[in-house]
């Protein structure tokens, strides 16, 4: 397709510095034309977002307030609850899955300005931190000499000054070294709802909606594969479906974004001598016999109970015409073949998930986006242009777009999956159904974005 | 080379000639002989100290879910109330075993693979597994009664390019009284050996993984940039496998390719009995009529107590967690003779052994384990490259076709077979095993220098040394 010239949305300096990055990435620069689609923004009203799904036996009702009070606690290094740091993020989950709901994504206004000096932190805000930008962790690609695969979070945080955490002395990483070197991609907040569903969708489900309308993917150039996980199963949480289940992912999480050690993740990120100041792992099991889960298990467990019992985001009570119209162009020129409507749930041990059919739109897979979008970033199987098509539902009331957040706009968004192959990487695997949507009539393009807001 | 190490030559699938090899190298120079298994007392199995009167409360609940063995039907979170003792449900459709204690034995639950001269079961506790219940399955032929516990993996997918690496079950369901209706075909093992795309691991014992699971990673650093000077006049390299998330290094398996021991002990569950869990919630063989119970099969129970099963469960957590907690309290095994005082270990130092098979890491603080514990797991925790000769072409997170973890040495004086794939029961020959010299595809191994080294010992001073490894 034509190079079409780019408009960041955004004035802040945290955008401004991922634009340079971007026009390194992408060498080209694209603009929306004046007069495409727009976005009417994030959808008002009430949240469409996090209530418990329907269907919980009166057990899991009256526990799942205790499994949310972990997802919303906020935690300490010394003080109950115990283990932040040495190096974080945030202090607590909902400060950054806060949109539109509790377990959602990132709010439109930075929750991280409030947390990286708290109790006497010494920390300076990162260029690429904004206060109207999303929230993101930060990841080098590669190690400093430049060529070794590296990719693990770099945190953005420590614990050095806080009045909990005395003779700790450990600094930020470098990232204004890393930004110079072009050595520093991000990763915005993924929201949490539905999560249950998606975790037992069987593998041969995912499969099977894989090899689905062959001739057309091929035709489009579509393709895709699974992140494998451990087992051999299908990997299908996080940027690059590199989670393959919740207290997988619960406790990878719960060291990397708040330097809380656990019993899936027992080694602080962060070892500098004089800031470990707690015994190990941080969280454990609680060995305790009274009749509520969260006694007895230790919080990975909680974190994934609250994912586990969150309902899916719900579109609007009612599509209009245009919205309608949008979910038919939305299948027409091929969005569905990777964001699929669709999937039912096996029979589960919990019953409210079990044989269910719900929309998450994403097929669960990854693909190569291409360099525009590529972070360098290699997990398990995923290549560094490859991400999971990331999950639709509730797209209406998101913030920020893309695995780095680096739009607000829905229709930039749209534009940005479509990128020409460099040396490094091939061409978006999305680029034909882009050109299939910028070939819309700008009335059937807005249906489409009206579409998506309503979702 | 006694008996056992004779029939330990079902190993061979992984190439003959390689298996030729160590055996010709262990033969020229072997003038060491093994004393075999250190007699009884057994070395390992306890529990370790400190621990809480509400913790031992819950060791029968938590070594039952290691014992337990599993049928087919489930209903989550309780026992099938026909079955007395109760039975626990959620096997296959495909799987290698129906409990964690069948494969990890010897010489106590807990432990590695069983076998001849073993101080529990003598026989391979597969054949007592493969037809239970009506199951129509056929032994592969590199199972055999004397031989070890083998997990199988196809290096390579049926294009024989495409990397696979995956365990491939042994068995299926199909046939069982309790999974009518499943049809189901185990490998084709006798195509995938004829391809030379067959490769086997043995059980690891897991005594003392709870300390390996807390050890420090700068604790790790500190000891794999210790002695560079030594390591790299001998060839020794050796690297940690990280996991890209976190950038931490992991801690456990033939490749160090698990994190931590709750990981491990959730995807064996999955691995080795086909029980779903909430870490890997589906079945890993999704055939149409195989797939008879609701996923996961082991999950949190969510009871508040007026639903209570049995009270002297926990209501709240699947077995995987359980038995994660038998494992992590299960102590390190204990040595015969105190170290430090037998020339063996003098020379295990000198030569260089130590150089990987790193005697102790030292514990953290611990919130539910003691503090500071000197674990003697004889291991650095770190991959190094072996050669052709043992390499199994699969890679897994940052270990390559020839990388290993080094092995921990602990209780060795106390199994019965040797090396990721087992392929011997002669602990001399399991030191020659590790010297290999460079091929087409591989370097040599790291041991070389070192192997050459204990080959150079006086007979008595080679002998001292497999001394001390029986006494560990």
């Amino acid at each position: 397709m034509p190079a079409k010239t780019k408009t960041l949305q955004s004035k802040t300096t945290r955008r401004s510095t991922i634009g340079v990055v971007l026009a390194m990435f992408c060498g080209a620069v694209m603009v929306l034309s004046a007069a495409g689609p727009t976005d009417p923004g994030v959808r008002g009203g009430k949240a469409g977002a996090g209530s418990t799904i329907a269907g919980m036996t009166a057990d899991q009702t009256h526990q799942f307030p205790g499994y949310k009070a972990v997802f919303i606690e906020v935690n300490n290094q010394a003080t109950n609850p115990v283990g932040l740091g040495p190096g974080y993020d945030g202090d607590g989950c909902q400060v950054c899955h806060a949109q539109p709901a509790i377990g959602g994504s990132s709010p439109a206004v930075n929750p991280l300005f409030s947390v990286y000096q708290l109790a006497g932190a010494q920390n300076v805000m990162p260029s690429f931190i904004s206060t109207n930008g999303p929230v993101v962790n930060a990841r080098s690609p590669l190690m400093p000499d430049g060529v070794t695969p590296d990719g693990h979070v770099q945190q953005l945080f420590t614990i050095t000054g806080r009045s909990d955490s005395p003779g700790c002395v450990t600094s930020q990483p470098n990232f204004s070294s890393e930004l110079a070197e072009n050595n520093l991609v991000f990763r915005q907040t993924t929201p949490v709802f539905g999560l249950g569903l998606m975790e037992i969708v069987q593998n041969s489900a995912i499969l099977a909606n894989m090899a689905a309308n062959a001739s057309q993917k091929l035709s489009l150039g579509i393709s895709g594969h699974p992140s494998l996980a451990a087992d051999g199963s299908i990997s299908r949480f996080g940027w690059k479906a590199q989670g393959r289940s919740l207290i997988l992912f619960s406790g990878e999480a719960y060291n990397i974004e708040e330097g809380i050690t656990n019993e899936l993740s027992p080694n602080e990120i962060n070892q500098t001598p004089g800031c470990d100041f707690n015994s190990y792992t941080e969280d454990h099991t609680n060995f305790v016999t009274k009749f509520a889960a969260h006694d007895f298990d230790g919080d990975p467990e909680d974190l994934a109970n609250t994912m586990r019992f969150l309902a899916p985001p719900a579109p609007v009570a009612k599509f209009t015409a245009s919205e309608l119209a949008g979910q038919t162009q939305f299948n027409t020129i091929g969005c569905s073949l990777c964001h699929t409507p669709s999937f039912t749930t096996p029979a589960g041990s919990v019953t409210a998930l079990s044989n269910i059919n719900f929309s998450p739109f994403t097929d669960m897979i990854v693909h190569h986006m291409g360099p525009c979008l590529a972070d360098g970033v290699i997990q398990g199987n995923v290549m560094g242009d490859e991400f999971r098509t990331a999950p639709l539902w509730g797209v209406g009331q998101r913030v920020f777009f893309m695995h780095d957040g680096r739009t607000t706009n829905i229709v930039q968004a749209v534009q940005d999956h479509s990128c020409a192959a460099n040396a490094t990487y091939q061409a978006s695997e999305a680029n034909a159904v882009i050109a299939a949507f910028n070939k819309l009539s700008e009335p059937l393009q807005q249906d489409i974005i009206n579409y998506l807001r309503a979702l | 080379m006694n008996n056992r190490a004779a029939k330990s030559g079902v190993a061979v699938a992984s190439g003959v000639c390689f298996l030729l090899l160590g055996v010709g190298i262990a033969l020229q120079a072997q003038t060491a002989t093994d004393p075999g298994l250190r007699p009884p007392p057994i070395d390992a199995g306890n529990f370790v100290s400190g621990l809480t009167s509400q913790q031992m409360g819950m060791l029968p609940d938590f070594t039952n879910a290691f014992n337990r063995v599993v049928a087919v039907p489930n209903v989550p979170g309780t026992p099938n109330p026909n079955s007395v003792p109760p039975v626990f449900g959620g096997l296959g459709p495909v799987f290698n075993s129906n409990s964690c204690v069948s494969c990890h034995s010897q010489p106590a639950a807990g432990g590695s693979s069983p076998g001849p001269g073993g101080f529990g079961s003598t026989t391979n506790p597969l054949f007592s597994v493969y037809q239970l219940d009506g199951a129509v399955n056929t032994m592969p032929a590199f199972i055999t009664t004397t031989g070890p516990v083998l997990v199988p993996r196809f290096p390579y997918m049926s294009d024989l390019v495409t990397p696979d690496g995956q365990v491939h079950q042994l068995f299926t369901i199909q046939g069982r009284k309790d999974a009518s209706g499943c049809v189901l075909a185990q490998p084709n093992f006798v195509q995938a050996a004829s391809q030379n795309n067959l490769v086997f691991r043995q059980p690891i014992p897991l005594y003392g993984d709870g300390w390996i699971d807390l050890v420090q990673d700068s604790s790790i650093y500190a000891n794999m940039n210790a002695n560079l000077t030594l390591k790299q006049q001998l060839g020794i390299t050796g690297h940690p496998n990280i996991i890209v998330n976190d950038g931490s290094i992991s801690h456990f398996g033939w490749k160090a390719q698990i994190k931590s021991l709750k990981e491990m002990v959730a995807l064996e569950q999955q691995v080795e009995k086909g029980v779903s869990n909430v870490f890997f919630p589906n079945e890993q063989n999704e055939t149409p009529g195989c797939v008879l119970n609701a996923v996961p099969e082991d999950g949190d129970y969510y009871a508040v107590g007026q639903s209570i099963v049995d009270p002297t469960r926990d209501q709240f957590t699947g077995d995987a967690q359980r038995a994660t907690l038998f494992v992590r309290f299960l102590d390190q095994p204990t040595p015969a003779v105190l170290l430090g005082t037998t020339n063996g270990l003098t020379q295990f130092n000198n030569v260089g052994c130590v150089l990987c098979h790193n005697q102790t890491f030292v514990t953290p603080l611990g919130s539910i384990m003691n503090n500071n514990v000197s674990v003697n797991l004889f291991s650095d925790l770190l991959v190094h490259h072996m050669g052709a000769c043992l390499a199994d072409n699969i890679v897994q997170g940052s270990a390559q076709g020839d990388e290993f973890r080094t092995a921990p040495l602990w209780g060795a004086g106390q199994r019965i077979f040797f090396l990721h794939d087992g392929r011997t029961s002669n602990i001399v020959t399991a030191i020659e095993d590790h010297f290999c010299n460079a091929s087409g595809v591989y370097g040599p191994s790291e041991a070389n220098a070192v192997i050459t080294a204990f080959n150079g010992l006086t007979p008595g001073n080679q002998q001292d040394l497999i001394s001390f490894l029986r006494n560990l």
